[in-house]
């Protein structure tokens, strides 16, 4: 019975075919780990000026997903040992979707916790040892597909100012710690947002007392840079910071807080934005006995003093400062500002937060003495000039 | 240029005579500034309460009390909302912004597209 000999052949095949597809999942899955670990390695090595490490790589298939612990990225100097590392990242995760993946789009997110970056800068005349590594370069090195959305979770940023040596050193780092960081849609590709633009969200701890916030929306897929947004900086103590600008000033914070507000929009490369800085509560006092520091210090003490608000518990200096121009390089409107810090401390004392950020804009330009009539005006706001021609 | 300097010592010296004058902060009602939308792009946002469609606080707010993150259902994304917000977001270990993101919104089990702005659907033909 030829056609039931077949037959039986057949049966005998499948469990064959199926050991043989079994024992590829295998050794896929023997493989998987080695071989990333080898190519992580090869792309680490092609960072220019860097020697790159990690503790272990590991791939998953259900879900798809690459991790990475413990990299390192340290410039290759003369004292590499010792050097703290130019990027160290606790664990870092890519992954992409299979259902992505079998509608052949090749995108997906990646998760970044408890990375730490350094940037020394160098003392005044020294160019820096080794040129940064080209971070996005190598994020997509390790993660080959295009990105969507990136989380990051307790990261750090340390920039650290050489070129005052004399300083403590504690003293002359400016500490950007605790970001809990979101960006969404940056695929750049119109079928994948789905009409949304790209976002950014973040929130930060600056020195011990600072907070950060920053969100922003932007159209990718413009012509140009199209991008909108807010940035708040609350309640960061001046003296946490006077260590960072201690080499570029004679000054010296004693007191005070100071807290900034910026909303911005920008259309086709033209930028117009608003920024409120707000110093509380502040005295300042000259660095050193040296007759150029009293005479800054002293001045400077007294510009605070005569243009503070006088409100109990706040004395508040304020400013309202409109930014107008290409993005590359905006422009700041002096009058405005000045009128703005003149109204908060003569006629009615400007709130904190985002009121009057944005500013609004007069439709026709006004010369100095009609903007001065309008900022003493109590019962009228103030507002931003219109940008004058190109 | 001169009789800009000469306004400029005017105003700071009559300013100096009333400088003890107590005042309190201006509470000057938000002034909403809106982006340009271009036409066939996505709406940019200057706020993150911006970025939502009509009633997506609302659906948001709704979906954090039923997951145990009580908040009312006002339809105004405030100071009580975010910090909401941002305990589910730690609850959930995603990036504690307390700024309503994609992965924050499927998490909760709301529709990013129903929730956020986005620009129209292309016409059909053209």
């Amino acid at each position: 019975m030829p056609s039931a000999e077949r037959h039986h052949r057949r049966h005998r095949i499948w469990p064959w075919i199926l050991g043989f597809f079994v024992l590829l999942i295998v050794a896929i899955r023997v493989a998987a780990d080695p071989l990333a670990r080898h190519f992580t390695q090869q792309a680490l090595d092609k960072v220019e000026g860097y020697q790159g490490s990690f503790q272990d790589v590991k791939i998953s298939f259900f879900p798809l997903r690459y991790s990475i612990t413990h990299l390192k990225l340290v410039a290759k100097t003369e004292k590499s040992e010792k050097q703290a590392p130019y990027v160290y990242v606790e664990a870092a995760e890519g992954h992409v979707l299979w259902r992505d993946l079998l509608r052949f789009r090749v995108i997906g997110g990646a998760n970044i916790d408890r990375a730490k970056v350094t940037i020394a800068i160098p003392p005044s005349g020294q160019k820096q040892k080794v040129k940064p590594p080209n971070l996005a370069e190598t994020l997509y090195s390790l993660f080959p597909f295009r990105i969507n959305r990136v989380a990051l979770h307790r990261d750090e940023l340390l920039v650290l100012d050489e070129s005052t040596p004399n300083v403590p050193l504690k003293s002359r780092e400016l500490w950007i710690h605790d970001i809990e960081a979101t960006a969404d849609n940056i695929a750049s590709r119109g079928h994948l947002t789905r009409g949304q633009p790209a976002t950014i969200e973040l929130k930060a701890k600056v020195q011990r007392s600072g907070e950060l916030t920053l969100f922003m929306t932007s159209d990718l897929l413009a012509k140009g840079l199209n991008f909108a947004g807010e940035s708040s900086l609350r309640g960061l103590n001046i003296d946490e910071l006077w260590g960072f600008m201690a080499g570029n000033t004679k000054i010296k914070p004693v007191h005070g807080t100071l807290s900034a507000f910026t909303a911005f929009t920008c259309v086709h490369n033209e930028i117009s934005a608003t920024v409120k800085p707000v110093l509380e509560n502040a005295k300042v006092a000259p660095v050193d006995k040296s007759l150029s520091s009293e005479i800054e210090g002293t001045l400077a003490d007294v510009a605070i003093k005569l243009t503070r608000d006088n409100v109990p518990g706040r004395n508040a200096n304020v400013a309202l400062i409109p930014l107008k121009g290409r993005v590359t390089n905006p422009k700041a409107e002096l009058w405005p500002t000045v009128l703005s810090v003149l109204r908060n401390a003569y006629v009615n004392a400007i709130a904190g937060g985002f009121f009057n950020v944005p500013e609004q804009t007069n439709p026709t330009p006004q010369g100095p003495v009609k903007q001065a009539a309008q900022a003493f005006n109590p019962k009228k706001p103030m507002k931003a000039q219109p940008k004058q021609g190109k | 240029m001169r009789q800009r300097i000469a306004l400029v010592f005017l105003l700071l010296l009559a300013g100096a005579c009333a400088h003890t004058k107590q005042k309190k902060p201006t509470e000057q009602p938000q002034q909403t500034v809106q982006p340009p939308n271009i036409p066939g792009q996505p709406p940019l946002s200057v706020f993150p309460a911006e970025m939502f469609a009509p009633g997506g606080v609302k659906k948001m707010q709704e979906a954090l009390s039923q997951k145990g993150f009580q908040v009312a259902a006002d339809g105004v994304f405030g100071p009580a909302t975010q910090t909401q917000l941002q305990a589910f977001q730690k609850q959930q270990h995603l990036p504690e912004t307390g700024m309503p993101d994609q992965d924050t919104i499927r998490k909760l089990g709301l529709n990013p597209e129903e929730i956020f702005k986005s620009k129209p659907p292309p016409q059909k033909g053209s």
